[in-house]
């Protein structure tokens, strides 16, 4: 059994780290790039969001290099999403490939089934061990997620530009390469260390923006086409709504214990939204206005195309943008979405909110 | 006191319960038209770009009827059996309509939620009754009334088939706003009928059959409507002798999120089969009739000669990938 998963920012690291150190044979799928998306559109159904074509490349490039098994987790929300499992298995049989899958959900809340499956993928049956690589691999996601934001806030304070990016891209090539915890721990803190050699320019005030919207348009870099890069590189602070570890965090140890972390941001929803319709539009809401509230200059949302919950937060933003008088825009991504027009709208946006700040001053 | 019902969503399958309960109250029901081209006009400006065809009509409705009523109806349904969902612009579609429609009229936005095991009936009369200061006592009658309605009504759709006499019949799928709402499907339902084909629709058939054959997913399916339609399509692809089904319609409005699954899925499973011919109408604000008049014709002929000369292969000879 060798075993593959869909790419989603972060989770790569952590299932690098789980499986390794279970002693299952894994491959990664190749960062996803044009191609995967080109492959993914072509065979998957017209209307579907755009995470499912990227997957379904994914996959596609992971089974050429030898894998035979998916994983992937599944939900029983309304969201489009639950069903991902169940249509990606169709689309791979009318291709041909025979691969198997395991998802990650308890079928009507069989939790004993759930705990199965996972014994499954991971070869082994004593939970103790995949709990203590669980948490492992969760503490790696939870640092790659930190040392990207801590790049992406000097990248925007650097004086010689460019300099960061470099380092991103050293760092991007090792964390392929190195095997188990230790190493890539090693290879953080080293690349930490380089960081701090970096000049930062002090009297620069970056201006603030938040990114909200759907989790995978957020938290993947290739289909919102590095937009916390781009806009770092702008030299602009961003700081984005969801991170694949504190996701993680919430649903694996907060909600099944009946709290949640996200107090703040319910509470900062409730004039707009006063419950989970499905996907992330609670959190959309709830991190604008947060957002809002705490000084930010702008608000970008991103969602893929059709996007059903994503589409209710989109036409409650106008009333959260008049009520606290900060520019949102929204951008809408799929696989015909263009890079230029979509940097010129990032640019334009950027200029704006400079010029709203120095009328201010 | 004048309630106004926008006609669009889910008014085809619940209108007869919100009916009899304001009438019931003692209050007057103020209905939008049917669908034509202003109303969906109103409701292609005020509404976000990126929701389906029925969104926006609804929001066509909502704008037409604001200035001509007290109080608006607009209810939220965020399940209509255990375990399942609507989709989750049907969950937030009171939302949609405050925040982008102005100067609306006091709106009256109960929950329908029956997901989970302890359902609170009372919680949605309740607010159903919240702005109109009425006893709940008699509201809850009302509603018990109104619930015998939905019923009846139910029960009248699902035999009205029966009594009518064609050779040919037609399985259409499609959610009972697009199915319903003759313009926004241009006629499509007459058109048919006046080819000479008996039009089947999920209401016309047996749950029975529709969950046996939904049940056969490797996975629960979580939306009502999902259920229905992938049931339905199982079932029709399954025994289509039995119910004497020549074609499989279905109509679905341009970037719906459920049917991107549901009609992926049977569209697969007859592909895999070669046995039913099968059509997927998409319609949006752009579409024109002519367009869907020729791919009617040119389906339902398509039918008939496979009837006649019978040698079921397809021209292009195998059954082969969507490219």
């Amino acid at each position: 059994m060798i075993v593959t998963f869909p790419h989603m920012g972060n989770v790569y690291i952590g299932a690098k780290v789980l499986m390794e150190g279970l002693g299952v044979d894994i491959v990664i799928p190749p960062p996803s790039s044009d191609k995967t998306l080109e492959i993914g559109s072509t065979y998957s159904t017209e209307f579907i969001c755009a995470p499912l074509k990227i997957n379904i490349g994914n996959y596609i490039e992971s089974i050429k290099k030898g894998a035979d098994t998916v994983l992937i987790t599944g939900s029983n929300g309304p969201c489009r999403f639950g069903f991902y499992g169940v249509i990606e298995q169709e689309i791979l049989r009318d291709m041909g490939y025979d691969v198997e899958f395991i998802i990650f959900e308890a079928p009507e809340g069989d939790v004993g089934e759930l705990i199965r499956r996972i014994q499954k993928a991971t070869k082994t049956r004593n939970i103790g061990r995949i709990a203590k690589q669980i948490i492992k691999a969760q503490r790696a996601i939870i640092t790659a997620d930190r040392l990207e934001r801590d790049m992406l806030n000097i990248e925007a304070r650097e004086v010689k530009k460019g300099s960061i990016r470099m380092l991103r891209k050293i760092y991007k090539d090792e964390v392929e390469k190195v095997k188990g915890e230790k190493e890539l721990m090693n290879l953080i803190k080293n690349t930490y260390n380089e960081m701090t050699k970096v000049q930062i320019n002090k009297d620069h005030i970056p201006l603030k923006i938040g990114l909200i919207g759907e989790i995978y348009t957020l938290i993947e870099p290739y289909i919102n086409f590095h937009v916390e890069e781009k806009l770092a590189n702008l030299g602009v602070e961003v700081h984005r709504s969801l991170y694949i570890g504190d996701w993680l965090s919430e649903h694996l140890v907060y909600r099944p214990m009946g709290l949640t972390k996200e107090v703040k941001i319910r509470k900062a929803a409730k004039p707009y939204l006063d419950r989970c319709i499905g996907g992330h539009a609670w959190e959309t809401i709830g991190y604008a206005a947060h957002y809002c509230q705490s000084g930010y200059d702008g608000i970008i949302q991103l969602l893929p195309f059709g996007c059903m919950p994503e589409i209710v937060a989109e036409s409650i933003l106008p009333t959260i943008q008049r009520d606290y008088n900060i520019p949102l825009m929204t951008l809408v991504l799929d696989e015909l979405t263009g890079d230029t027009g979509y940097l010129t709208r990032l640019e334009a946006f950027v200029d704006m909110i400079e010029r709203k700040r120095e009328r201010r001053k | 006191m004048k309630i106004g019902i926008p006609r669009g969503l889910l008014y085809y399958y619940y209108f007869p319960l919100w009916k009899t309960f304001y009438e019931n109250l003692g209050f007057k029901i103020i209905l939008s038209p049917e669908t034509n081209k202003s109303i969906l006009d109103l409701g292609v400006k005020t509404c976000v770009d990126e929701a389906c065809l029925p969104v926006k009509v609804f929001h066509g409705h909502v704008e037409y009827l604001k200035d001509k009523v007290d109080f608006l109806f607009i209810p939220r349904h965020t399940s209509l059996s255990y375990g399942e969902f609507t989709c989750p612009k049907l969950c937030g579609l009171p939302e949609m309509i405050i925040n982008s429609i102005t100067k609306l009229p006091k709106v009256i936005k109960p929950d329908f939620n029956l997901h989970g095991k302890n359902i609170n009936i009372d919680k949605t009369i309740k607010e159903m009754i919240e702005p109109l200061n009425i006893n709940i006592k008699q509201a809850r009658l009302a509603f018990f009334n109104g619930l015998e309605q939905i019923r009846i009504h139910k029960e009248k759709v699902f035999k009205e088939f029966h009594f009518k006499y064609h050779s040919k019949r037609l399985l259409v799928l499609s959610h009972p706003y697009t199915l319903y709402d003759s313009f926004i499907n241009m006629n499509l339902l007459k058109k048919l009928e006046n080819m000479g084909y008996l039009v089947i629709t999920i209401d016309n058939i047996e749950d029975i059959k529709i969950n046996y054959y939904a049940g056969k997913l490797p996975k629960k399916m979580f939306w009502t409507f999902g259920r229905q339609l992938i049931g339905s399509g199982l079932y029709g692809i399954a025994e289509k002798e039995k119910i004497g089904i020549d074609g499989i319609i279905y109509l679905s409005s341009f970037a719906c999120g459920l049917d991107s699954i549901i009609a992926d899925y049977i569209e697969r499973q007859i592909r895999r089969r070669n046995n039913i011919p099968f059509i997927q109408l998409i319609i949006d604000e752009h579409t024109g009739e002519a367009g869907l008049n020729t791919r009617i014709e040119a389906f339902t002929e398509m039918m008939e000669r496979r009837k006649l000369y019978d040698s079921n292969f397809s021209s292009y000879g195998k059954c082969i990938y969507r490219s």
